[in-house]
């Protein structure tokens, strides 16, 4: 099956300002794949590129199979597109404003039940200026699902959403990809982007560093477990914590060290003793699962930035 | 009703009429500054040095007051409806979330000028009825014609406020060309006072204006009662502006 999105070699260069630097990137049909990544690290220019509103400065890009500039209002009418930080007409009303956008779609999807969809029909009659945040962006969601589109982009949908209105977003997203639809999306969430995303790609000053499957990242790591150490007095060398048996790898949180390892019964009494032989008094110590924000912070993307 | 363009001119004139400041613009401005005017100079003549009898209906300060009002609303309208809601559109993104949907960037000029068309009504005819009442100005021509000059005036304008908001960014750069463009062709055009109190090497210019046009035709029309069909050079002027402005618009045109 052809990819959703096909990117190679992509290059956007502002004045002095590398945006995005040589990525490569395919989304498959069908799934949901989540760009990561620092602020700055490319996200939203790839994103605009894709969505059209942006040229790059070299590399191909194929939407949908097609390329920007041979038709682009049939390749528009396919996607749905949110964008961040979106804002509306003030004085629109909720209703209104998707019906606008349903204008421009040659089909498209019924309006209320879009609103209803994304739960703003009590808000339907409401202008967008009245909307809290996560209710924007549930109308720009609103915009993107109602053209029926067969892939949807979105940037950064659920940033300065509560947990609540995150999660209900994130059902949204996978109800939409439930119809076997595709879906791109960035987020800042790791957790968001473990529970949304097929496979995830983490970018970092214009540039891929990671791609793969949630599991397969944090399987990158060396062990699936994270050792969190606090010291009340006293300290430890990293050397030292590193040469403890079953370490992965070791790094610094503020006063906090993570402890990569695969085995908590092996790791953990050895790193005891280390602190016990340190004469350091340990505050806590705590055992749990290494998410994708370990894998986030972790050397690998460290190291490439260092280079 | 499912055409975009439908929709996107439905849009803009909710959005205007939920405004206050649209109507107290529109309506209320134009009607205070009437009045005002009307009753600081009454009985005067518009222009000492032509002979005339004074206070005789038709030849009072006021009649030659109000086509020039009219006229600058006319000019008002175009730049500031036009340009400076283009110009915010840009600056608060809400452009772009409709660029990347199939909305035809033609539609999108299109229902910005269809929307000033229907303010036009709404921009004459209470200022003509106020006068009517008050000050007893009379309209001399046609209302068809009158029709016909407003709208070629209000598509002239139309054309330069999208022309000026083709590259700002900001508001502040917007308001600068708005102001650049307006303030010189109040004072020269012969809103308040004749533009005969210039000298005659200015003429040429002044009559190259589009404001000098546009408020000539009306009182042509209003003043005088004379038909659209004497009217030639300022319709000659005001639709050169037109396409000039519209041809440099799809040259210079900026969407993000």
């Amino acid at each position: 099956m052809n990819p959703a999105v096909s990117i190679v070699g992509l290059v956007k260069r502002y004045d002095r300002v590398v945006a995005v630097d040589g990525l490569d990137l395919a989304v498959r049909a069908g799934e949901c794949l989540g760009l990561l990544g620092p602020n700055g690290a490319g996200k939203t220019t790839t994103i605009e590129i894709l969505a059209g509103l942006l040229s790059p400065t070299a590399g191909e890009v194929r939407v949908l199979g097609r390329r920007w500039g041979e038709d682009d209002q049939a390749l528009r009418s396919r996607l749905g597109v949110s964008l961040q930080e979106t804002r509306f007409p003030e004085r629109l009303k909720v209703a209104e404003v998707v019906s606008l956008f349903r204008s421009f779609y040659p089909g498209g999807r019924d309006v209320r039940s879009v609103i209803a969809e994304v739960g703003l029909e009590e808000k339907a009659a409401a202008w967008t200026s009245r909307l809290s945040g996560g209710q924007r962006q549930r109308l720009a969601l609103a915009c993107a699902l109602v053209g029926d589109p067969e892939l949807l982009i979105l940037d950064e949908p659920t940033t300065g959403l509560d947990p609540q209105a995150r999660l209900h977003m994130g059902d949204m997203i996978l109800g939409y990809r439930s119809l076997g639809r595709t879906v791109l999306v960035t987020t800042h969430y790791m957790e968001e982007a473990h529970r949304l995303c097929d496979r995830v790609a983490i970018l970092d000053r214009g540039k891929r560093i990671a791609l793969g499957t949630p599991a397969e990242l944090i399987a990158t790591l060396g062990g699936d477990l994270v050792v969190e150490v606090e010291l009340a007095s006293g300290s430890v060398e990293d050397d030292a914590v590193r040469s403890v048996e079953g370490v992965r790898a070791v790094r610094r949180s503020n006063a906090t060290i993570l402890v990569t390892a695969s085995e908590a019964h092996v790791t953990v009494p050895a790193l005891l003793d280390l602190v016990r032989g340190s004469e350091a008094t340990l505050s806590r110590l705590t055992l749990r699962q290494a998410t994708l924000e370990d894998v986030y912070v972790s050397p690998t993307g460290r190291h490439l930035r260092d280079e | 009703m499912s055409s975009p363009l439908a929709h996107l001119v439905l849009a803009r004139l909710r959005e205007s009429f939920r405004q206050p400041e649209t109507i107290f613009w529109t309506f209320l401005f134009p009607a205070l500054l009437a009045v005002a005017l009307g009753v600081a100079f009454r009985g005067e003549r518009p222009d000492p040095s032509a002979v005339g009898i004074v206070a005789e209906p038709g030849l009072r300060y006021i009649d030659f007051l109000i086509p020039g009002l009219l006229g600058m609303n006319l000019m008002g309208g175009g730049l500031w409806g036009i340009g400076w809601s283009i110009v915010e559109m840009r600056i608060r993104k809400l452009l772009k979330l409709q660029l990347a949907a199939p909305m035809r960037r033609r539609d999108f000029l299109l229902s910005h000028i269809l929307t000033r068309v229907c303010f036009v009504p709404l921009e004459v005819v209470p200022l003509l009825i106020l006068a009517g009442l008050i000050f007893n100005v009379t309209m001399s021509g046609s209302a068809l014609d009158l029709a016909v000059v407003a709208a070629a005036g209000a598509l002239s304008f139309a054309g330069l406020g999208t022309l000026l908001a083709s590259r700002a960014r900001t508001t502040e750069t917007i308001y600068g060309l708005i102001n650049l463009c307006t303030l010189p062709m109040i004072v020269l055009s012969g809103v308040f006072f004749s533009t005969r109190r210039f000298p005659d090497a200015l003429q040429p210019l002044i009559k190259a204006l589009p404001l000098t046009a546009l408020i000539d035709a009306l009182r042509a029309v209003i003043n005088d009662g004379a038909s659209i069909l004497s009217l030639g050079p300022q319709f000659l002027v005001l639709g050169l502006w037109g396409a000039f402005s519209f041809a440099g618009t799809r040259w210079l045109f900026r969407w993000s």
